[in-house]
């Protein structure tokens, strides 16, 4: 939805300036070697797959240890990844950036693998929550002031997707529009989530009594 | 203060906390932040929560270590060929593999009972041939049908359960063989009845046993595959008594049970309807009923 965006436009210059970013991908040197490299796997090269492993191993598993909630679930969903890259390689048409794909394939095993361990949560975007309101309130304020260990606990017990949207944009660094992408979702319930996710955090703090005055 | 942003504030403060933004951006970002609290103390919540769910500390394991298991995996799991395309020869390849699987014993009991019953044919008098044939032939088809497909009967059905072909296909192709393999011996048995006792009709001795054959065997089967090989055996067997009865027994012969039988264990066009009836019965409700009962936990009731 995309009520949080238009609450809150951006300047044209900025909005422009984003989204040419992000899509001609002019400051990042790699793509067109990324999906080079992809074509090799497809072709059974090994070599292929550990260099592209080499490019983004780091990020997609800060994403899975982030999303799955620990080290070693995480180390096993990104060897299922690999595995999965390595077989549908192939498959792979271009109409993606090749980070996107694999972030993409990443998340699909993570929920192969974590589904048996929770119920699957679907996300209520502005449905049932309501409006997601970009400026934090009051339970939120107090997330400033927190011990990041703390605030670390409090987002191991958020649901799945609150989960999975703050490590797409914090754990793996991706823009907002990748994670759109990644998640099939238009950009500004990306940003709705995000803001979701963050209010479920604060409350999740107060509700441990981690609470702090308006400022 | 007001908590609501002005229309001038950036939405890219969590991208910004992120470190994501580009140069030009985050110059824009910092200007703003310059003169407005309300975005930097949100910048500030942001920052904690990019704090607590950043990238974790520990570097990843060097590619020399995972890719080599991945690949490992890849060759000691081959994938599993996808369903929709099957090779030409498919259905003979099914057949073939299908009929290592079927016991020894139900070929060599089908024979053994085909032969007694073409002696036994050939030893009575004038007549007797045909209904020897055809009180025999459609039981050994029962027999046979009913217990092939199922954990009672079947060693490899465990292993069956999880293949990529359906258990539905399995079962058809059981039941294909196997009926193909009785229709054949109860062939050959009318064939060598009819050297011995020229007198009766070809046409009659198959039309005696063919029609009953089938439409027992479906029904027998429908049975086997949705309440068990028991309750299959049963239903069949007391159906075939009572037909045995009504023709073996003279004082039965002239009542309405008798005539229905004769009219329903018949070579017709309603038999032929009812068998056909009973098959797509089988393929429909086998989707529901083929599948391992009360032996192994659900996998998907967690």
């Amino acid at each position: 939805m995309e009520t949080g965006a238009e609450a809150m436009p951006v300047p044209d210059r900025l909005r422009w300036r984003s989204r040419g970013a992000t899509s001609d991908a002019g400051d990042r040197p790699v793509p067109v070697a990324d999906a080079v490299l992809l074509g090799r796997v497809a072709d059974g090269d090994p070599a292929a797959l550990a260099a592209l492993y080499s490019r983004y191993g780091s990020r997609l598993l800060a994403f899975l240890e982030r999303y799955a909630g620990d080290r070693m679930t995480a180390e096993e969903i990104l060897q299922d990844t690999l595995l999965a890259v390595w077989r549908s390689a192939h498959l792979y048409a271009r109409r993606s950036g090749v980070s996107t794909w694999l972030f993409g394939v990443a998340r699909r095993q993570a929920h192969n693998r974590l589904r048996a361990r929770s119920p699957e949560l679907l996300p209520l975007d502005g449905v049932a929550a309501g409006w997601a309101d970009p400026a934090p309130g009051p339970a939120e304020w107090a997330l400033a002031n927190l011990r990041a260990e703390t605030i670390a606990e409090a987002f191991a017990a958020l649901a799945p997707h609150h989960r999975e949207v703050l490590a797409l944009a914090f754990a793996a660094r991706l823009r907002h529009q990748e994670i759109a992408e990644i998640l099939g979702v238009p950009v500004g319930t990306v940003k709705s989530r995000l803001h979701h996710a963050r209010a479920s955090l604060g409350r999740a703090l107060a509700d441990r009594g981690y609470a702090e005055e308006v400022p | 203060m007001s908590a609501k942003p002005d229309r001038q504030c950036p939405e890219t403060l969590a991208e910004y906390a992120a470190g994501v933004l580009t140069e030009p951006e985050r110059t824009a970002v910092d200007a703003h932040l310059s003169g407005c609290a309300s975005c930097a103390a949100t910048l500030a919540v942001w920052g904690a929560v990019a704090g607590a769910t950043g990238p974790p500390v520990d570097a990843p394991p060097a590619p020399a270590s995972v890719v080599p298991a991945a690949l490992a995996r890849a060759a000691l799991a081959p994938q599993p060929r996808p369903v929709g395309k099957r090779p030409v020869g498919f259905v003979w390849q099914l057949l073939r593999v299908e009929l290592r699987l079927v016991r020894p014993s139900v070929w060599l009991a089908s024979l053994v009972v085909m032969v007694c019953a073409a002696a036994l044919a050939l030893s009575g008098g004038s007549g007797a041939g045909a209904t020897v044939l055809s009180l025999v032939a459609p039981l050994v088809a029962v027999a046979g049908v009913a217990g092939v497909y199922g954990p009672e009967r079947d060693p490899a059905f465990e292993a069956l359960a999880v293949t990529v072909t359906s258990p539905r296909l399995v079962l058809l192709a059981r039941v294909t063989l196997i009926f193909a393999y009785d229709l054949a011996l109860a062939m050959a048995a009318s064939a060598v009845v009819r050297v011995g006792a020229p007198h009766i009709g070809l046409v009659d001795l198959i039309s005696g046993w063919l029609g009953p054959m089938t439409l027992l065997s479906a029904l027998s089967l429908l049975l086997a595959t949705s309440a068990g090989l028991t309750t299959s055996m049963t239903v069949a067997g007391s159906l075939w008594v009572l037909r045995v009865l009504t023709i073996g027994v003279p004082a039965t012969a002239d009542g309405w049970l008798a005539a229905t039988m004769r009219e329903v264990w018949a070579t017709n066009l309603g038999t032929v309807t009812a068998t056909l009836v009973l098959l797509v019965a089988v393929v429909v409700l086998s989707r529901r009923h083929l599948r391992p009962r009360g032996r192994w936990p659900r996998l998907n009731a967690g």
